[in-house]
């Protein structure tokens, strides 16, 4: 009896102690997803409601892309078109900035700071124009850059000027390899990055493994890897595609010009079909034997990826779960259940 | 030991030549054969458009649309300035036409003519090239911007209204139009367009400059755009790229554009763009175009892709072992495929030869291509006296000359296959001054004919040349025929060890080691072909002796690795791959460090004392055989993927697998011999708990082979859960060593096979 009252308050402590540990393993998350189009002016009825239904906080907007050239050095190409009604103002909107790595191979050091300078007067341009107010402000920017070794110090130096210049959170894009490989890659100077997990392998390394997402593939790049020094923010993909490719660099997809296309082609798995028939399909000529591989992302593989990131990443809230991308066609009614609960795998 | 997960093992890397690591794959236009060269028979205008697997072409016409519109300016001129003179004034952000007098021939002319009207032209063109463009791409000042472009337009317009001199109203006349197009001023453009170049007999290069403006504004991409695209595509270089992605829509029928093309040059180019976005065959196109216009220039050109196409159809599977570019996946049935495609080159090849070359306007291409399609279909004979001919037909041209004598010396290789190393002379002269990328193309093919001609060591001798001085942009890469994988889906080739080493017999790396133990003849051609085969021989000796490995030839690896020097086997990759003790398992580490790794094994090592261990094992008169089966055992598992000493079997390990194609795969990934010798060491064990503890390891061999067997047959991955639990169960109901010890000694199999700490005094009890 005397025991019992003795440990009361050490149990006590032991229970508060283990619901602060396990809250502090549960991180915060906000709910964003990708859009990444540049020809479309407006969201669609569905895209609206997909906003809506998965409880959406954020929307990463690519705004435009960034491409090498002889007159300018550096030129906005691919602009967003998107113009958002004010019913979903309330969504917090990220201008997305892709630059192409190629660009860091052909301009000069001195003209960093005034990239950046044009980066951001132009994003805050579509900002006021097309997200918001005149007085309206964003409060974050996202880079998505491959970066390699060798562009890595020029890119970290406009990272730097963006920091400097915006006095605004800026985030970049992660891809897995630079995430495993620290060292090598660089510690980008920003205030959180976005660990991008999907097209881990090109589409023809390996014909059994679906290369948007294999969890073969994603675990290695995870296990032992040792803490990231920076917040990390995960983008997951939902979108699939038939491709057409060259190696490591995705050139296109193949879109099956009307259901005919079927014919001319026989299964041999989920993920592999073989053409029967010669035929030309848009710039590929498509030989008898050859094979097509249409890659998609169930959402078993979805969940079990949200399990292995758990797992392996020690997540800081509030973290950003992201999908790539808003589309109707991969993100609709038909998967916001799905949707939903893999938002909510991050935080359970 | 170290497991290695993502990064490749390097072996070799000492010989200054590294394969990427990591998802590097070479590009397709890196590895595409293209034996016949464009550019030496065409102009650049068709640089852009060549053959190629890339979807956007590389390439720019840009000065070719200069040079023509200089043209205009001479004829202007009456021939009489210096054409360099005239494309340094119109070219020019700028030009002080107030220098008097000027040192430029084209402003000394027009200042004597007092064609004043044609340098205010000029000036004026200056000015409005800045607003050439839809503002500023950072949109930082647009509305100043817009302002100044409508002015020009309006001065334009009214100075090709006005303005007597045709040429330089026709000139107003297109920069109005070209401003009006940068202010999307539509209904301007239309108008002028209408005004001052609509339905013109005679057309220079400003109307099909003014012609690509106007059809930009046109609202759909049918058969009229398809048809100003190909006017355009054929008249005006410089905006070829922008008729063939912006205007030209690939679904229009082909029967409805030609409707609207009026002359036999019109229908061509009609025809030309159909085949230019054909991926496929163009020989019916090319037909086409011959019977419209068969000395025109664009037939040449298509002539030269289809030759060039077919050159990657044939030529990459052939010699490179892999899939023609166009294809979009491996795994096609190739030879099916190559034995099409060569009918397909016969039937162009028949085309060619129908063709009167008088007729044509380059019969050096015809004859070129001629040749080369007596190539692709094998016909070396014909193709060498075809080529002889074209040397005749391009006697001035030294690129072209080089051309077909490295062809020529490849059918002469193809014709007369060379027994031995000794090379007949040219073929030296060629090899020795082979240097740019074409050559060393050339090189590769005749080290991979005399491949394939069975002489494998002097191929191998040519193969360890092709990248021998390139840096990372140029370097050649092939694959084995066999589709082997070196490593992380890697299956490309640029470093010939690496090649043989997953493609060579034994048969052929003895041969070739022989050879290269040979002094070599004090001559410059042998001085090249051997240089620093000191340095390769140890290295060779490294893949002979893993060679017999694989074949479980103990004895000849040991002869082959006593070869290589200790100082190979302390360095990188062995002085961290290879360091453990490969007689030491305990169902567990696998490839984690062990305390027993206090001894370490080199091949040589380690293959020597195996054959010792495998003597007294075999010897009836050995007290301990158990113990020794049990050895040899352990060795040879750790000899597989799943132990400490993979490197006896391979380079390159992940934790994946890889798809080797070597002729041990089986071994390497069933543990065969490994539960073959622990079977014995179990017969032979006397003492109860090792004799279980054998019969074990028998149990996790045979785990082994049926996780390759059955989870490859199911096709399953370990992250489809239910799935993969599924095969999982059924491999342990069919593991029938695991199930027998289960049923006799049900506490032992269970002690052995969930706690990793009682291998060890399963061992003691036997060693005590």
């Amino acid at each position: 009896m005397c025991n019992s009252t003795i440990m009361k308050p050490i149990y006590l402590f032991l229970f508060l102690f283990l619901l602060a540990a396990c809250q502090k393993q549960v991180p915060t998350t906000e709910r964003a997803l990708y859009y990444w189009k540049n020809t479309t002016n407006s969201l669609t009825g569905e895209e609206k409601q997909a906003l809506t239904n998965l409880g959406v906080q954020k929307l990463y907007v690519k705004f435009f892309e960034l491409e090498s050239n002889a007159e300018y050095k550096v030129v906005p190409t691919a602009k967003t078109h998107l113009k958002l009604d004010e019913s979903l103002l309330a969504v917090e909107i990220v201008p997305t900035i892709f630059v192409r790595n190629e660009v860091f191979k052909t301009i000069p050091t001195s003209f960093i700071d005034s990239l950046a300078g044009k980066m951001l007067q132009l994003t805050d341009k579509y900002y006021k124009e097309k997200f918001g107010d005149a007085s309206a402000a964003y409060q974050e920017l996202q880079i998505d850059c491959d970066w390699t070794a060798k562009t890595k110090d020029m890119y970290f130096a406009l990272l730097k000027a963006l920091k400097k210049q915006s006095k605004k959170r800026i985030s970049c894009t992660l891809r897995l390899y630079p995430y495993k490989y620290p060292d090598k890659m660089g510690i980008p100077p920003v205030h959180k990055v976005m660990l991008m997990c999907y097209n881990l392998i090109g589409p023809l390394e390996n014909e059994h493994k679906n290369s948007i997402l294999s969890i073969e593939e994603l675990v290695p790049y995870l296990k032992g890897t040792k803490d990231y020094p920076l917040p990390i923010d995960i983008a997951l993909p939902v979108f699939s595609w038939m491709q057409v490719y060259q190696y490591d660099r995705f050139v296109g997809l193949l879109i099956p010009p009307d259901a005919k296309f079927d014919t001319y082609l026989e299964a041999e798995n989920d993920l592999w079909f073989r053409v029967k028939k010669d035929t030309v399909i848009g710039h590929l000529y498509l030989r008898t034997g050859d094979r097509i591989k249409n890659e998609s992302i169930s959402d078993k593989i979805l969940e079990e990826a949200a399990l292995q990131l758990k797992k392996y990443i020690k997540l800081k809230k509030p973290t950003t779960i992201a999908f790539f991308h808003l589309d109707e066609s991969h993100i609709n009614k038909d998967n916001y259940e799905n949707l939903n609960r893999l938002y909510a795998t991050f935080t359970q | 030991m170290k497991i290695l997960t993502v990064c490749m093992l390097l072996l070799l890397s000492s010989f200054g030549h590294i394969e990427a690591c990591g998802p590097y794959y070479p590009d397709k236009e890196d590895y595409r054969v293209q034996f016949i060269q464009p550019p030496y028979f065409l102009g650049s205008g068709y640089s852009g458009f060549l053959y190629s697997s890339a979807s956007f072409h590389e390439g720019d016409a840009t000065e070719v649309g200069a040079d023509e519109n200089v043209a205009l300016w001479w004829k202007y001129c009456k021939s009489i300035p210096k054409k360099e003179d005239i494309k340094a004034v119109v070219y020019a952000d700028y030009f002080d036409f107030e220098q008097k007098p000027s040192t430029n021939s084209f402003v000394q002319y027009l200042q004597a003519q007092q064609d004043n009207a044609a340098i205010e032209y000029l000036r004026f063109a200056y000015k409005c090239s800045v607003y050439n463009s839809f503002g500023d791409p950072w949109e930082e000042d647009e509305a100043a911007s817009t302002q100044t472009r409508k002015k020009y337009l309006e001065l334009a317009a009214a100075q090709a209204a006005n303005i007597q001199n045709e040429a330089l109203k026709q000139r107003y006349a297109f920069l109005a139009i070209r401003l009006a197009y940068y202010e999307s001023d539509v209904n301007k453009l239309q108008t002028l367009y209408s005004n001052y170049f609509e339905n013109k007999k005679e057309r220079n290069l400003i109307d099909y400059w003014a012609l690509s403006f106007m059809a930009q504004t046109l609202n759909v991409r049918n058969a009229e755009t398809n048809y100003y695209a190909a006017q355009i595509f054929v008249h005006a270089p410089d905006k070829r790229r922008l008729a063939f992605y912006e205007l030209y829509n690939r679904k229009v029928d082909v029967e409805e554009t030609l409707a609207l093309a009026t002359t036999a040059e019109e229908r061509a180019a009609v025809w030309l763009m159909y085949g230019l976005v054909n991926p496929a065959k163009n020989l019916e196109i090319i037909k086409q175009i011959y019977q419209l216009t068969p000395n025109s220039e664009l037939l040449d050109f298509m002539l030269l892709r289809e030759v060039n196409k077919l050159e990657d159809w044939v030529y990459t599977p052939h010699y490179k072992a892999f899939e023609p570019t166009s294809s979009s996946i491996r795994n096609v049935n190739m030879a099916a495929r190559l034995a099409r495609d060569r009918a397909y080159a016969q039937e162009l090849l028949s085309f060619v030869q129908s063709v009167i070359k008088k007729d044509v306007s380059n019969p050096l291409i015809w004859q070129m291509a001629k040749a080369s399609l007596f190539m692709i279909g094998q016909d070396y004979i014909n193709a060498s006296n075809e080529l002889k001919m074209a040397a005749k037909m391009a006697a001035k041209n030294p690129d072209v000359l080089a051309q077909i004598e490295g062809l020529g010396l490849l059918c002469e290789l193809e014709n007369s296959p060379i027994k031995g190393v000794e090379v007949p002379n040219k073929m030296k002269t060629f090899l020795l001054q082979a240097d740019d990328r074409f050559e060393r193309e050339i090189l590769f093919a005749m080290a991979r004919t005399l491949e394939y001609q069975g002489n494998t060591t002097l191929a191998a001798l040519l193969f360890s040349k092709v990248n021998s001085t390139q840096n990372y942009s140029d370097i050649i890469y092939w694959r084995t025929t066999k589709g082997s994988f070196n490593g992380l889906e890697m299956d490309y080739y640029g470093h010939y060890l690496n090649y043989l080493e997953m493609q060579y017999s034994a048969e052929a790396l003895q041969a070739l080691i022989d050879n290269l133990k040979e002094t070599p003849k004090n001559n410059p051609f042998s001085q090249w072909l051997y240089a620093g085969k000191e340095q390769h021989i140890p290295h060779l000796y490294d893949i002979l002796g893993t060679r017999y490995i694989q074949q479980n030839k103990l004895e000849w690896a040991l002869q082959s690795f006593e070869q290589v020097p200790d100082s190979i086997w302390n360095s990188y990759p062995y002085n961290i791959y290879l360091r453990a003790n490969a007689f030491y398992t305990n169902l567990y580490s696998e490839h984690q460090p062990t305390e027993a790794d206090s001894v370490v094994y080199t091949k040589t090592s380690l293959t020597r004392t195996l054959i010792e261990y495998l003597r007294k094992a075999e010897n009836p008169l050995e007290k301990d055989r158990d113990y020794y089966y049990f050895l040899v055992a352990t060795a040879y598992f750790n000899m597989t993927q799943y132990g400490n000493s993979w490197m006896m079997r391979r380079s390159y390990w992940s934790i994946d697998g890889v798809r080797y194609a070597l002729e041990d795969d089986d071994e390497f990934f069933k543990c065969l011999l490994a539960k073959t010798y622990f079977a014995k060491a179990a017969s032979m064990a006397t003492h109860p708990k090792f004799k279980i503890l054998c019969q074990a390891m028998v149990g996790r061999c045979e785990q082994y082979r049926l996780r390759q067997e059955l989870l490859k047959e199911a096709g399953v991955y370990y992250w489809e859960r239910e799935a993969y639990a599924t095969v999982l169960k059924k491999i342990n109901e069919q593991n029938v060593f695991y199930r027998n010890l289960e049923v006799e000694h049900p506490t032992e199999y269970e002690e052995l096979t969930s706690n990793c700490y009682t291998f060890d005094t399963y061992m003691e009890a036997r060693l005590n």
